[in-house]
């Protein structure tokens, strides 16, 4: 979730255990940006803003309009300006840091809490899991492509998918040979993942993330993928003439962004395919699936004997796929 | 196959072109033996015919005997090859190909012949396959197990649906890899496969269902059951005839009928010796040794999640 700090002093201190989670992304900004920042920002995300330098007027006329565009909105209060907070509470207020807490970094539990208060099931224990759910029910839901609009966050159904040891491929076969192998296995996921109205977002030469609408049952999706690994074999045999044995890994995951263009992706800023991706850098195994707690629980009985619980990464309970004896 | 005007010209052309008529004659007689070229024409053996006459008529004569393909492929042969030790640079033959490209044909390169576009055409014979000439095939069998009991244990709109899902199932996995389903039963099928690579075709199509029926069992199956299926593939010689009877009579049907019936596990897919030896490592290594004893060592694949 993006956090957008307004002030002209260095109020990073307080915001510095929240900044060193990646769930969240910080960004501090000059005051004179505010009505620019908002008026372009649709999507979710927590603005605070240093009451130092805004009226209250301003303030009441942020929280008006924060229920339409479903932003939430805290206050930086270090001089006590403010004499009567709860006032701002009941006009929509969601987070207010006094003098006592502007002098210490905010917990992350706090936060959490913040944010569970929006009626939303967020222990700090399932933070990724729960912060999902927050996504979902104010994220707008990817449902079809014909309604999604370029620069509006959506919630989707990714899906993280890189050739394994693709560092090593340059001293196994040609540069040439390389591009077409790629070029094949990019179109081979492509048609793979069509069958489910998947599209190809972000391709970085081995490998890149899939969006899918998003579906309350992720079955087919993951069904989809299971299908990609189970004919890792087949599809070696047919994208690659050099006896090489594809090896890669997926992670299926739901998360939020801002949606644009395939190639118009560089300045994306989205917790969501962060931390997709740093599960499939840094937690995946080379030729595993897995996917999110949230998905497993949402997908058929008969799917979910296929994986396994494998384990927490930055929050995120994963589930991995029970590869056959021959694979 | 009706060759159109164009490409007839081309052909007739490239013929003219390229050759004397003497030799004209030499090769259309390798297609239709005894073949008199001044019968055809309607004229006496003193008088000789001109080259673009000649040409015309032959090329007429192969059209109306359906081997224009053949004959293409013989032109190909002749240039690449050789005809009677000696090569035939032909003119126009890339366009010729072309052509046939257009009317539905592809060049395999590995068999040196032209076979089907199945994306315009799908015939059991692939459109190159003639009656009583004898081929080298890999077969793929497939059967249900257990069809009386899960006809009497599912309603019949159920069973009907379930078998309809696996058949085309198979039809989609067939149309990927090039093979033609020659016969059903109720509850099976056998399917055909001759042509690149058809060993590997054939175990990559089973591979390909199996997986589908693995899906299809957790997601989709609607009987009380999961539908289970064995696969069985072996090659041999066949001499090819539209009458499906003579299938019954082949000896590597008969083996196929009992590496399926016999030595298969219900949802696996079993491939014999003759088959495992040609396949592609990759392919191979999924496959382990029967421990059950035929004439041929038998090998099987089954998805077994760990």
């Amino acid at each position: 979730m993006r956090i957008f700090v307004f002030s002209d002093r260095n109020v990073k201190k307080i915001f510095e255990k929240l900044h060193s989670c990646s769930k969240f992304t910080l960004n501090y900004c000059s005051v004179e940006m505010t009505s620019k920042i908002i008026r372009q920002n649709n999507a979710t995300v927590f603005y605070y803003f240093d009451i130092t330098f805004f009226s209250q007027k301003e303030i009441r006329s942020i929280l008006r309009v924060s229920d339409k565009k479903k932003y939430f909105v805290g206050i930086i209060d270090h001089k006590q300006a403010i004499s009567d907070p709860a006032l701002l509470f009941s006009s929509g207020l969601h987070d207010y840091l006094g003098p006592q807490l502007c002098r210490q970094p905010m917990e992350l539990k706090r936060f959490n809490e913040i944010l569970c208060r929006q009626n939303v099931d967020f222990s700090d224990q399932e933070a990724g899991n729960s912060k999902n759910q927050l996504i979902t029910s104010l994220v707008k839901k990817a449902s079809d492509w014909k309604n999604v609009q370029t620069g509006t966050e959506y919630l989707f159904t990714m899906m993280y998918i890189e050739l394994d040891g693709s560092r090593n491929f340059g001293n196994r076969v040609r540069e040439s040979t390389i591009d077409r192998l790629l070029h094949n296995f990019q179109r081979t996921v492509e048609s793979y993942v069509s069958q489910q109205n998947g599209r190809l977002w972000i391709w970085n030469d081995f490998g890149g993330i899939v969006l899918f609408p998003y579906n309350e049952n992720p079955t087919e999706v993951i069904v989809t993928c299971m299908r990609l690994m189970l004919s890792r074999r087949i599809i070696s045999v047919d994208n690659s003439e050099q006896k090489l044995l594809l090896s890669y890994r997926i992670v299926l995951y739901p998360g939020s962004t801002v949606y644009r263009e395939r190639g118009k992706t560089g300045r994306i800023i989205s917790d969501a395919v962060n931390s997709l991706a740093h599960i499939g850098q840094k937690y995946a195994h080379p030729g595993n699936m897995y996917v999110s707690k949230n998905m497993y629980t949402h997908c058929r009985q008969s799917i979910q004997e296929c994986f396994t619980e494998s384990g927490n990464f930055e929050g995120t309970e994963l589930y991995s796929m029970r590869l056959p004896e021959s694979y | 196959m009706v060759i159109k005007t164009h490409l007839r010209n081309l052909a007739g052309k490239a013929l003219c072109e390229s050759m004397t008529v003497k030799l004209m004659v030499q090769l259309i007689q390798e297609m239709l033996p005894g073949y008199d070229l001044h019968k055809q024409f309607g004229s006496r053996e003193s008088i000789s015919i001109p080259s673009a006459n000649a040409a015309k008529q032959i090329i007429e004569d192969i059209c109306n005997a359906q081997l224009f393909p053949d004959f293409v492929q013989l032109l190909i042969c002749a240039q690449n090859r050789g005809f009677r030790g000696r090569k035939y640079p032909i003119a126009y033959l890339s366009r010729i190909i072309q052509g046939l490209q257009i009317h539905g044909y592809i060049f395999d390169s590995e068999n040196s012949m032209f076979v089907e576009d199945s994306r315009i055409h799908k015939s059991v014979n692939w459109g190159v396959l003639r009656e009583g000439i004898e081929y080298e095939m890999t077969f793929l069998r497939f059967d249900i197990c257990g069809n009386s009991k899960l006809v009497r244990n599912n309603s019949r709109k159920k069973i009907e649906k379930t078998y309809h899902d696996l058949f085309s199932m198979v039809n989609t996995a067939l149309e990927r890899r090039n093979g033609r389903l020659w016969t059903t039963q109720g509850d099976g099928g056998l399917a055909a496969f001759c042509f690149s690579r058809k060993d590997l075709q054939a175990t990559m199509c089973a591979v390909e269902i199996l997986h589908d029926l693995f899906f299809y069992n957790r997601i989709a199956r609607e009987i009380s059951t999961p539908l289970e299926v064995r696969f069985a593939i072996h090659s041999g010689r066949h001499v090819f005839s539209l009458n499906t009877e003579s299938l019954k009579k082949n000896d590597t049907i008969k083996e196929i009928s009992d590496i399926e019936s016999k030595f298969t596990q219900p949802n696996s897919v079993t491939v014999s010796n003759k088959v495992f030896v040609c396949l592609d490592r990759r392919i191979a290594d999924l496959f382990s040794l029967c421990k059950e004893r035929h004439i041929y060592a038998l090998y099987n694949y089954k998805v077994n999640l760990e």
